[in-house]
């Protein structure tokens, strides 16, 4: 019986024009917003391979030259981005596409998109914007048309009078609407999702295991408005109120809860000022160190082979000072700059359990992570970047060092040192590694959607036609 | 159930005449009921709870920029200090042997390696309005003469996240929070009397529709716009903002002028709506005109700038600075050598390029890099331009884009501000490479004599002192000229939308 009532319930639904026009817009609105996003994807996804293939090329052309010299000339390494970043760019529009790898620094990444662009286009949508915003509004309005109305108008009072169970007729109606809700909103997003897997780099994601979970994700989010949509309006002493309480409610959960999170994420655990950061580690490693400081190294150095003068050591003393510096400098990073990101991550982790303030948090947090725009991903990427530097200018530094040169002399290398040297080889984080990393926001949003199920359960319960 | 039998009020013979000392009557009677809800200061009251957290932490975010412009001028000064200490210290025989680069009174050295020098734009003492754009693009830039200080090579890093999802400000609170709560006051304002079926016993009294309108609608912007103007005064005054600085007055004035009007649009919506609908419609259709308002047009107008303005990719943009790169610096003597010769008072030097340093022929190399990068850099000024002029038009289309870019102005957080920063820190660059350059193309032609023999020091560049420093603009000044014409527009979209909803000759009580 059960079946034959959400056939109905769902063949009603369909044939009412504005669930129709409803669902259709959503198609559009997502299909445009996603269309816009993949052309900018894939420009920037041939660039990326263009240019990087470009680098390489100009690592391995360098003329011969001191090592030290090809240090700094350096290379660029571009992020490579997820291809369902194209659903939700999370941060990346935020932080910057390529970083320089060079001797003695680590640099930022540079060419921050929204940095770049108009203010206006800060307020460029996604995918997951739409999701996450008009995807609850949708649910409410989805639900407060299949009940509150119903009551309103007195049809429900008519079926229940007709001898329908409450709990039976509900649970079909409730499952006829949230087919139309993933339809709606779901659906159309997977797909799109889908062709953003097929068309743009894949560079080692596992996209669709990715959007498998996204796709889940959003399914229990939307599902949980429409529980709780339900739940009001079955509640609600009139439709008027029901839709009063069920737009507060998305207004509060979805619009302003998320920067109250933030701002409460921001307060109760903030962040030191980024720009004294950079100056400690600039004082405590500078780039170009004092005569004190450079002297200083030498003489440890000397010390340490037992001798007084810079051609009496077995080593090249120039390297060495470098190599000292350099080695130096990564602790003072990871300590300065590590420290601070790590205070970036807490912070991150601070607003996903804050999730349990509002469901929308908890998918803010979720969304990025899964898709693999996140700063946990994002710094996964710098950090691999800046291994890669370190093991670089470390085997510079070392080459330096083990060939003494007396004088004038220069020591320089050619195409076989540059050819040499590999390529950054980036794979992104596994899975199953950022899903734990944001266990605590999916747990919330899980919570949420449980009690949504026991409200819609108890306002069935205490059905008053 | 319509009885056909309609009056027509406002104007003409058939309307009904009724005495201002009854509408006074009536419009006090609204008032006194609408001041009386509790829900009414309810709302207000979480409006203003919601003003005062929103200020505080706009000021918070002003605290941490003059914070960090204060650490600024610190570290430039002790870098200073330090120099001239140093300078003191080698000016004195001894036996170090002082490389170029270590040298403070080296000028070719000093200035690629000494020289710690920053533009900076200061937050304005109206900054707790809105957060804008002021944490995401530089407000410091390290001025550098191997290049012109680029934004994009500047970072300061702010939570991404809290990037993406936006400030709890002021700017917010008023954007986007005041409309939500004029509808919660105002939605159901004689729509609800619709639906009870009371409007046709209000129909039936002397008073018109016009002036029934009038004055229910009449008191909500009676005791909000006067309320919500307080709050965000009180707001700004608990937050820490000097309220009291006779400069802010009229910025302030002009901030509470477009607050007012934007306050009075949403009223006049309201009174267009909801005395023509039911409860449930006039909800549906204010919460529908926000989303427009507040996120359709932005969202709309962001994807027409997308299509309409592409950004360059700062991807070729690299490779073309790479490429280009690679070419100066492989023609990094030619380039001095051409550059020396072509200016008389350096020719001299043109015989020393081999014992030139490095920092001397980035002076050439730099000069002809951007000569060549010149058409790149300037695809995305124009870019940017272009996407302005047009995302000042979209702006008209939304009160709430208005009101932000209000806000943001009176904060000085607005692109125009970033812009003339940006701009006066490219001219300071080429103001420190007036002072430095000419210096270090002297050194090179004719080199300096030590005079102290057995001193590490060269004793070439002992003007510390005076290089140019950033003079940094006043945040307040030029605000009213530019507030000016986009309050008076807010102010006619709100008597516009008031006039729409007093529709003489059109407005008619329906639906008996």
């Amino acid at each position: 019986m059960t079946g034959g009532i959400f056939q109905a319930e769902l063949r009603r639904l369909m044939n009412q024009p504005r669930v129709r026009w409803m669902t259709v817009a959503m198609w559009i609105l997502l299909t445009v917003v996603f269309l816009s996003s993949w052309r900018e994807a894939a420009r920037l996804a041939a660039d990326r391979t263009a240019v990087t293939a470009a680098e390489r090329a100009r690592w391995l052309n360098q003329e011969r030259k001191d090592p030290h010299e090809a240090a700094h000339y350096g290379v660029w390494a571009i992020k490579p981005s997820s291809p369902l970043a194209i659903l939700d760019p999370g941060v990346e529009p935020f932080l910057g596409l390529a970083v320089w790898l060079e001797a003695h620094q680590w640099d930022e990444m540079m060419f921050r998109q929204k940095q770049d662009a108009d203010p206006l286009a800060r307020s460029a949508t996604s995918v997951a914007q739409i999701v996450g915003l008009l995807g609850p509004l949708v649910a409410c309005l989805l639900g407060f048309a299949g009940v509150a109305e119903d009551r309103e108008r007195g049809t429900l009072r008519l079926a229940l009078g007709n001898g329908a169970r409450p709990g039976p007729l509900l649970i079909s109606r409730g499952s006829a609407l949230l087919t139309i809700l993933v339809a709606t909103i779901v659906v159309p997003a997977a797909v799109l999702g889908g062709v953003a897997v097929l068309t743009l780099p894949d560079a080692g994601w596992n996209p669709w295991i990715r959007l498998a979970i996204w796709c889940g994700i959003h399914a229990v989010y939307v599902a949980t408005f429409l529980l709780a949509a339900l739940a009001v309006s079955l509640r609600a002493r009139t439709a008027r109120l029901a839709l009063a309480t069920l737009a507060t409610i998305w207004v509060v959960a979805c619009f302003v809860t998320p920067r109250v999170a933030t701002n409460l994420a921001d307060t109760w655990s903030p962040l030191p000022s980024y720009q004294d950061v950079r100056a400690r580690a600039e004082t405590e490693a500078p780039v170009y160190e004092n005569y004190d400081q450079w002297e200083a190294r030498r003489r440890s150095i000397l010390e340490k082979w037992g001798v007084t003068e810079d051609a009496d050591a077995p080593v090249n003393v120039r390297g060495a000072q470098l190599d000292q510096a350099e080695r130096h400098s990564h602790e003072v990073f990871d300590r300065l700059i590590g420290g601070f990101h790590d205070r970036v991550q807490a912070q991150d982790r601070l607003f996903g359990r804050l999730g349990l303030l509002s469901p929308a948090v908890a998918l803010h947090t979720v969304s990025a992570a899964v898709v693999g725009t996140d700063f946990h991903q994002h710094r996964h990427f710098i950090n691999a970047a800046e291994s890669y530097r370190r093991a670089l200018v470390n085997r510079i530094n070392g080459e330096v060092m083990r060939h003494d040169v007396v004088g004038n002399e220069r020591y320089e290398e050619g195409s076989d040192f540059w050819a040499n040297v590999a390529p950054l080889a980036y794979r992104p984080p596994a899975v199953a590694g950022t899903v734990a990393e944001v266990a605590v926001p999916i747990f919330a949003l899980v919570a949420w959607c449980a009690l949504a199920v026991a409200g819609a359960s108890a306002a069935v319960r205490g059905l008053s036609p | 159930m319509r009885t056909g039998s309609r009056r027509r009020i406002g104007g003409g013979a058939r309307a009904i005449a009724v005495s201002a000392a009854a509408f006074l009557r009536l419009a006090r009677f609204e008032m006194g009921r609408f001041a009386g809800e509790r829900s009414t200061w309810m709302v207000l009251s979480l409006l203003g709870a919601a003003m005062a957290w929103g200020a505080a932490n706009g000021q918070r975010h002003v605290n941490s920029q003059q914070a960090a412009v204060a650490r600024i001028h610190t570290r430039e000064m002790e870098a200073i200090a330090r120099q001239k200490t140093d300078v003191r210290r080698y000016s004195q025989p001894s036996t170090i042997a002082l490389p170029y680069w270590q040298d403070p009174t080296d000028v070719a050295g000093y200035m690629r390696y000494g020289l710690t020098a920053f533009a900076v734009k200061p937050p304005s003492p109206l900054g707790a309005l809105a957060i804008g754009q002021s944490n995401l693009v530089p407000f410091y830039l390290r001025a550098r003469l191997d290049f012109i200080s680029q934004p994009e090579a500047a970072f300061d890093f702010e939570n991404p996240r809290a990037l993406a999802v936006g400030s709890f400000d002021l700017a917010f609170v008023l954007v986007y929070l005041l409309p939500l709560a004029l509808v919660v006051l105002s939605a159901s304002r004689l729509s609800a009397e619709r639906d009870s079926g009371a409007l046709r016993l209000i129909a039936a009294q002397p008073s018109g529709a016009r002036q029934v309108v009038c004055a229910s609608f009449g008191a909500v912007g009676v005791v909000s716009v006067p309320a919500v103007l307080a709050g965000t005064w009180l707001a700004l005054a608990f937050a820490g903002v000097p309220m009291f600085q006779a400069r802010l007055l009229v910025p302030m004035t002009l901030v509470a002028l477009a607050i007012s009007a934007y306050a009075l649009f949403w009223i006049g919506l309201a009174a267009l709506i909801a005395p023509r609908t039911g409860a449930t419609a006039s909800i549906a259709l204010l919460v529908t005109a926000w989303i427009v308002s507040a996120f359709l047009i932005s969202a709309i107008g962001a994807l027409g700038l997308d299509v309409l303005h592409p950004a360059p990719s700062r991807l070729q943009y690299l490779d073309a600075l790479r490429r280009e790169s690679d070419w100066t610096d492989k023609q990094r003597n030619a380039l001095i050598t051409s550059y020396l010769a072509d200016r008389p008072a350096y020719t001299a030097g043109v015989n020393r390029i081999a014992d030139l340093p490095y920092a001397t022929k980035q002076i050439a190399v730099q000069t002809e890099l951007e000569r060549r990068l010149h058409d790149e850099t300037s695809r995305f000024d124009r870019a940017r331009a272009d996407a302005g002029d047009t995302a000042r038009w979209i702006h008209l289309l939304s009160p709430s884009l208005v009101l932000d870019v209000v806000l943001q102005t009176a904060a000085g957080a607005d692109t125009s501000r970033q812009e003339a920063f940006l701009l006066r820190a490219r001219e300071y660059t080429e103001q420190l490479r007036g002072f430095f350059w000419p210096r270090a193309l002297k050194e090179a032609a004719q080199p300096t004599v030590r005079p102290c023999v057995g001193c590490p020091a060269k004793m070439a560049f002992l003007a510390h002192d005076d290089i140019p420093k950033f003079v940094e603009d006043d945040p307040v000044s030029g605000v009213a000229g530019r507030l000016a014409p986009i309050v008076a527009y807010l102010w006619v979209v709100a008597v516009a939308t008031i006039f729409l909803a007093w529709r003489p000759r059109e407005f008619q009580w329906r639906s008996f």
